[in-house]
């Protein structure tokens, strides 16, 4: 047995025992000893960086979080005005601390003596290192895609004029059978073709990223879509599948359920949609849309031809006035003498046209006294 | 025929209508009957029942 000297949890009134031997103390002091030493021996503040993973908020707002490096674990706490100054100054930087970020935190190393752990106790955040893995692959992704002109080949295409004819790529569950429910309830004439495909495991991207150009076979239009739960978006920001919907030749709708983490497929996707219920409002409201197209066009039409008849109908009625007033005016005519014949008429019968009617009268017999006294001469005159 | 050729013979109807200013009665007549055809027929192919059930999920995509 090794003999023991009096530590603070068995304390000896005695003189102290002699240098070497062990001493005897209980857990708390023992921790403390240790936060003692850990405190003495760290040079004040330090930064560390790692990857974050659970993470935990107190209802009194203090945070905790662990972060993994190294194949090591370091337990944080960010307290009271910590814990905010870190949240805003992630918020600054449109991050927020999640599992898989990689942070480089600012804090002093010490013993948690209640759970005999070390800890970092942070005190500040550097925002610019705050990029998680995941993150940083899609934004490679996004930049890879952009580069190529893919990202926004799904916002060039315009759907069909009514869009009825739907693929639809999901797993069998809840999310598909609350979209072909809805789209079944509505009047419109849908013909849908379902590719149902797993959206877990290892291979869950290659499926739904091959499933994406046969469910686009003689479809209108394709809907991504999934049950909901957490966990399982990861497929859906698979380089494959990101470059299956922007190769779609036709509209690729979105409706992957998670309200807080847009997937890569969301950001590509000709419009994007929280849940499969909102997918098939979108795709009945296309349709709607081409119905009302329909009656408005059928109604300009009916209203042109309809201005157009009032115009020749408006026409008619005046010439029918003018006609109406033409005929008033001849019947009028015919009913009174017309002033040239009342005037022809009135000069005939006056004492001045009988004279010079008489006159005529008189040259006519004048001459025909003359020819015959001519005739006469010259009958005579050849006797 | 397709709700899209419908359209497409309903906008071309509009667009004689608004270029041709010397049509006769009886080509608006005829315009207007036309119009209301091809409306009903368009909206009936958005509303047409389906007769068969929508057809079986390409499982080739699952294997």
């Amino acid at each position: 047995v090794i003999p023991e000297r009096p530590g603070p949890c068995a304390p000896e009134p005695n003189a102290p025992p002699p240098l070497g031997l062990p001493v005897s103390m209980g857990v708390r002091a023992a921790l403390e000893l240790a936060a003692g030493h850990v405190a003495a021996s760290t040079p004040g503040q330090i930064w560390v960086t790692g990857e974050v993973t659970q993470v935990t908020r107190s209802p009194a707002g203090h945070l905790y979080w662990t972060v993994l490096g190294d194949g090591a674990r370091l337990a944080c706490s960010a307290l009271g005005l910590d814990a905010r100054r870190v949240l805003e100054a992630l918020a600054g930087a449109n991050v927020a601390l999640v599992e898989g970020l990689a942070l480089r935190m600012l804090g002093i190393l010490a013993v948690y003596v209640p759970r005999g752990s070390v800890e970092l106790r942070v005190s500040a955040v550097d925002p610019r290192t705050a990029l998680g893995a995941h993150e940083l692959a899609r934004r490679q992704l996004r930049a890879a895609l952009a580069c190529e002109g893919l990202d926004r080949s799904q916002a060039r295409l315009a759907p069909a004029p009514a869009p009825l004819a739907i693929g639809i790529v999901a797993p069998a569950g809840a999310g598909l059978a609350d979209l072909v429910g809805l789209l079944d309830a509505s009047p419109w004439a849908w013909s849908i073709r379902t590719a149902e495909v797993s959206a877990e495991g290892s291979v869950a991207s290659a499926r739904i990223a091959a499933a994406i150009p046969a469910a686009a076979a003689g479809a209108d239009l394709v809907v991504i879509t999934r049950g909901g739960g957490a966990g399982i978006a990861l497929p859906y920001d698979a380089e494959v599948v990101a470059r299956a919907v922007c190769r779609c030749a036709v509209p690729v709708v979105a409706a992957l359920g998670h309200t807080h983490d847009r997937s890569i497929t969301d950001e590509v996707a000709w419009r994007s949609v929280p849940t499969p219920s909102a997918a098939a409002a979108l795709l009945c409201a296309l349709i709607e849309a081409a119905d009302a197209a329909i009656v408005e066009t059928t109604q300009a039409i009916a209203l042109a031809v309809e201005g157009r008849l009032d115009a020749v109908e408006r026409n008619l009625d005046a010439v029918e006035a003018a006609i109406a007033r033409e005929l008033a005016v001849a019947q009028a005519r015919a009913e009174r003498p017309e002033p040239a014949r009342l005037a022809q008429v009135v000069s005939a019968g006056s004492p001045a046209g009988e004279a010079a009617r008489l006159r005529r009268i008189a040259l006519v017999c004048a001459l025909v006294a003359l020819c015959a006294i001519v005739v006469l001469a010259i009958v005579v005159g050849l006797r | 025929v397709s709700y899209a050729s419908d359209l497409a013979a309903l906008e071309a109807l509009r667009a004689r209508l608004e270029s041709d200013t010397e049509l006769s009665v009886e080509a608006l007549a005829a315009i207007a009957a036309r119009a209301d055809q091809l409306g009903a027929r368009a909206r009936a192919t958005l509303r047409a029942a389906r007769s068969s059930p929508a057809p079986s999920p390409p499982r080739a995509a699952n294997s």
